[in-house]
């Protein structure tokens, strides 16, 4: 009987444990954005999700509670968590690869990379709240539901903006202001704001289309060194893919850059037509990480040569 | 975001461009005649269409 009896986790024990769980599954759901991007998808993307926050919350909250009892291979636990995040990541991409024949355009091989890196550490930022508020609950070493429930709350809501602040990225509002450009075609080409865009408007159908149903948009760096980021092919890709997914595409989608100008034109012709909601959206895109150049690690002398 | 571009038809009023081969060379010297022929063309093939400056059209396919 008392062999059996130790088998059994103490009530203090047992309470930071639930603690952790539930602060590092609650982690997850406020990093969970439901908006005009919808991904993950609503309901079903959303609650794997969820379930696969409580695993990872799960798992980073009986870690130092094992590593206490001794039970030094929990550490194997965590390597075998990370593996699994990173299949989830495998996951993630694939099942963005397979759907990019079905959207209006597509996402791109860096968005879609983007996306998974995210989720994957999204599920470590779950992990690392429920671990951290465990160890603090267990150095505090506190009696009563209240105290460690509140204590939880405090030190979990702090963890996780920490770790929310460490991981947000940019947007493409921080980087670039956007207008609407002014759209004019002369013979079959297409100009915004009198820059060339495309030829391929040769038939009167085509040129009506885009006169009368088409948007076009100018993006223009606050900063020269942000003409880097937004030239770029992968983020070229995900800001037009989220102005068409959002408002849907007619016909045409084009991006263009202007060398002499500095800019980024995106022109399409959509199925709702809101020019002021799409800048709003073109504003949230994501800057992407392959994209986005980091002045003070390019200019930092280190030594070494080129390409490592 | 590199798409392979194929021409599909060149179509032309002047006789001198039209030569064998690929791709399919129309002559056509009425206007409105050209203009729906580029329809349907465009239409049926998901093609685009270009207007050059010496008053051809070329019908292009991206994929």
């Amino acid at each position: 009987m008392g062999n059996s009896a130790e088998k059994f986790l103490d009530f203090h024990t047992l309470l930071v444990i639930i603690c952790g769980i539930v602060m590092g599954t609650i982690a997850r759901i406020i990093t969970l954005k439901v908006d005009t991007r919808q991904n993950p998808s609503f309901p079903s993307g959303y609650f794997i999700n969820i379930i696969m926050g409580f695993v990872a919350a799960s798992l980073g909250a009986v870690a130092i509670p094992a590593l206490l009892a001794k039970e030094f291979t929990a550490v194997t636990f965590l390597t075998l968590a990370i593996q699994h995040f990173r299949e989830t990541r495998n996951m993630e991409k694939e099942s963005l690869e397979k759907l990019e024949h079905t959207e209006y355009t597509k996402r791109g091989a860096a968005y879609i990379d983007g996306i998974a890196k995210t989720f994957e550490s999204r599920n470590y930022i779950a992990m690392l709240t429920a671990l951290l508020v465990v160890l603090i609950l267990l150095l505090v070493a506190t009696d009563g539901i209240l105290v460690n429930a509140m204590l939880a709350a405090i030190s979990g809501t702090c963890i996780i903006y920490a770790l929310k602040s460490f991981t947000k990225g940019k947007i493409i509002d921080d980087i670039c202001t956007i207008r609407e450009g002014k759209i004019a075609i002369e013979q079959s080409d297409l100009l915004v704001d009198g820059m060339y865009v495309s030829n391929i408007l040769g038939t009167h159908r085509s040129r009506e289309l885009f006169l009368n149903e088409g948007v076009a948009f100018v993006i223009e760096p606050k900063k020269g060194k942000f003409r880097l980021t937004i030239e770029n092919i992968g983020q070229r890709q995900a800001i037009l893919f989220e102005a068409t997914r959002t408002f849907g595409i007619k016909r045409y989608a084009f991006t263009r850059r202007n060398f002499k100008a500095g800019v980024l034109i995106v022109a399409f012709v959509t199925i709702i037509r809101d020019p002021k909601a799409i800048i709003d959206v073109i504003k949230e895109t994501p800057v992407l990480e392959n994209s986005r150049k980091i002045h003070t690690i390019m200019n930092t002398d280190l030594g070494g040569t080129f390409n490592g | 975001m590199a798409k392979s571009l194929e021409i599909l038809a060149y179509i032309t009023d002047n006789k001198e461009r039209v030569i064998s081969g690929d791709p399919l060379t129309l002559y056509i010297t009425d206007e409105a005649e050209r203009e729906q022929y580029m329809r349907d063309l465009g239409l049926a093939l998901r093609a685009d269409v270009v207007h050059l400056k010496n008053g051809d059209h070329i019908l292009i396919s991206r994929s």
